[in-house]
């Protein structure tokens, strides 16, 4: 584990001591999570641990009511207190969030340009022509086939994989540092899931974004992740580097997920008799 | 004994000014009562389909469906034969198969009407899905997706099925619901002596409830076999891919290999073997003749 010096000196984003409360129920109880560029951070836990709202603690989407507090900074502004102005240019522009399902965090009725092209011109203020070239760019970047016609086409013309791609492709639009990703291959078939995970970690590592992935999944965890974060109840029991707390976890608690997982889940690992579920 | 089995079945969809898509291209499969099988492929490959035409929604083009020895007749207008409806289904999304305006507990008691039961109240349904009994009174905006599709089980569980039919009941659910809600319906289906078809495209899901696993390719049954064995030694090439996908636990930071191209269109399958576009170990044969055998269907696995 590092201290909390070492990790404002070369973070990008730096949560430290994160407490969120809606209703007066403690949802995080101070969580210290600190992303590099180039580096996925996984953040691993049961459902009601937290995860999801420190995701979204950081883009300030947390439902009404919630009361916050602690830091999140970024290139020296706290997230936490900056007004909503400030908080809109911050949002989609340095930090942008994919969702776990492309069928609903795409807008149906508008076409994958307009959804790629709107806060492209909105926040880095370019002209149509320049936005749709970009547009389609990206669009290459994520490998999407075709890219110059698919960018007239609508989210139901693709598949679940694809339409991930896109939205993949909305978050990085206007070249974030830090991007959130929660749950993302959740919705996909696991052959989809391999290329959408080939494509984070690739553009990670070419355009050293800052991921923070939010995952219930340690195998998906085991496979992207450099750092790996384990909540329960609102705060991080371990932190530490992928190796290390997925092989020699120091916390009971994250001992305890690792063993309710199904024996070699890995099936390239041949030799190994699995472990049957329970017997009929 | 077998309770379900379906024999060479193919489902078309029609739709004027389009090529006719045969999204079930000849499977066959059985489930005997007390077994649970789970259907495993990749989205659009046919297996919701499939699962809905056991139940009678869709007619089949060809190819027959019995269960208990009888076959399913298709759903029509008419009250459906009491002898059917002893398959019972648990469909995706639990926010739509609810009827948001009626309390959950009427919603159950359909069900126990359907089997004549007039001794089980909606109160114990909820109980047995590990819902506390006074949440029958409430409305399905009241509750969770894994509370709602909780409820939907209790409701398929009310007419007292003996094939229970769920597909994909979990990919609706929040990640760490899923694997709770499979067990849930395993353990209450095999402690009732039902049995049980599961789709999902979950693997590690399937895996870890299912006696037998099936995997469908386009339409198609590739491979069917103990779920063990076929875990521990997956023969069809597509089935290898499917399990080669699915990244290890194991803090070594290896990405999934990933499977090329996608899943070609339905209405126009490739000639001869359907996944030899995308078959890492490809020969001649595969392009030419589809192999029609199991429980392995590649030419690589050809029955001597």
């Amino acid at each position: 584990m590092e201290t909390a010096g070492e990790t404002s000196a070369n973070g990008v984003l730096t949560i430290s001591d994160l407490t969120v409360a809606i209703h007066g129920k403690e949802i995080l109880r101070g969580v210290d999570i600190a992303l590099r560029p180039g580096q996925v951070h996984g953040l691993a836990g049961e459902s009601g641990s937290g995860k999801t709202m420190t995701g979204l603690a950081v883009l300030g989407l947390l439902p009404h009511g919630a009361r916050t507090t602690g830091r999140i900074e970024l290139a020296g502004r706290d997230l936490l207190s900056l007004p909503a102005k400030e908080l809109n240019a911050v949002r989609g522009a340095e930090v942008a969030m994919v969702f776990q399902d492309p069928a609903t965090s795409l807008h149906p009725m508008l076409s994958v340009g307009r959804q790629l092209t709107e806060h492209m011109r909105h926040h880095l203020r370019l002209g149509r022509r320049e936005a749709r070239e970009r547009a389609i760019d990206l669009m290459r970047k994520v490998r999407i086939p075709g890219p110059e016609e698919a960018i007239d086409r609508y989210p139901h013309q693709f598949s679940g994989g694809m339409r991930q791609r896109i939205a993949i492709a909305v978050a990085l639009a206007c070249s974030p540092k830090v991007l959130i990703a929660d749950e993302p291959t959740t919705a996909l078939d696991v052959t989809v899931q391999a290329g959408i995970l080939r494509l984070l970690r690739g553009l990670c590592d070419d355009l050293g974004l800052a991921v923070l992935l939010v995952t219930h999944d340690l195998g998906v965890m085991s496979a992207v992740a450099d750092e790996v974060s384990v909540m329960k109840d609102g705060l991080v029991v371990e932190t530490g580097p992928r190796g290390q707390v997925l092989r020699e976890p120091r916390h009971a608690y994250t001992r305890a997920l690792l063993d309710a997982l199904p024996e070699n889940a890995g099936a390239e690992t041949t030799g190994t008799e699995p472990s049957e579920g329970e017997p009929a | 004994m077998t309770l379900l089995t379906v024999d060479d079945l193919v489902v078309e969809h029609r739709t004027p000014g389009r090529p006719v898509v045969r999204a079930v291209a000849g499977a066959s499969l059985s489930v005997a009562a007390g077994e649970v099988v789970g259907l495993v492929g990749e989205s659009g490959c046919g297996k919701s389909t499939l699962a809905r035409a056991v139940c009678g929604i869709g007619r089949p083009a060809s190819g027959t469906i019995a269960f208990q020895g009888r076959p399913v007749a298709p759903l029509g207008l008419r009250r459906r034969d009491r002898s059917l409806t002893g398959i019972q289904m648990v469909f995706q999304d639990p926010y739509a198969s609810l009827n948001p305006r009626r309390r959950v507990g009427d919603q159950i008691a359909d069900g126990l009407r359907a089997a004549a039961d007039a001794s089980t109240t909606p109160a114990d349904l909820l109980d047995r899905v590990g819902l506390p009994r006074e949440f029958a009174t409430r409305y399905p905006h009241e509750f969770s997706g894994g509370q709602r599709q909780r409820i939907a089980i209790a409701r398929a569980l009310a007419a007292r099925p003996s094939l229970l039919i769920g597909d994909e009941p979990i990919s609706a659910l929040d990640a760490s619901a899923q694997a709770q809600v499979a067990r849930l319906m395993r353990d209450l289906a095999v402690e009732s002596g039902a049995g049980l078809l599961f789709i999902s495209h979950d693997l590690s899901v399937v895996r870890l409830i299912a006696d037998r696993i099936a995997v469908m390719y386009l339409g198609k049954i590739v491979e069917i076999g103990r779920t063990d064995e076929v875990w521990a030694d997956p023969r069809h090439p597509y089935t290898r891919a499917l399990l080669g996908a699915i990244p290890a636990p194991d803090g070594a930071g290896v990405l999934p290999a990933e499977l090329p191209g996608d899943v070609p269109d339905p209405a126009a399958p490739p000639r001869g073997c359907r996944f030899h576009p995308r078959c890492p170990k490809v020969m001649d044969v595969c392009r030419e003749r589809e192999p029609e055998f199991g429980p392995v269907a590649c030419w690589l696995h050809e029955p001597a």
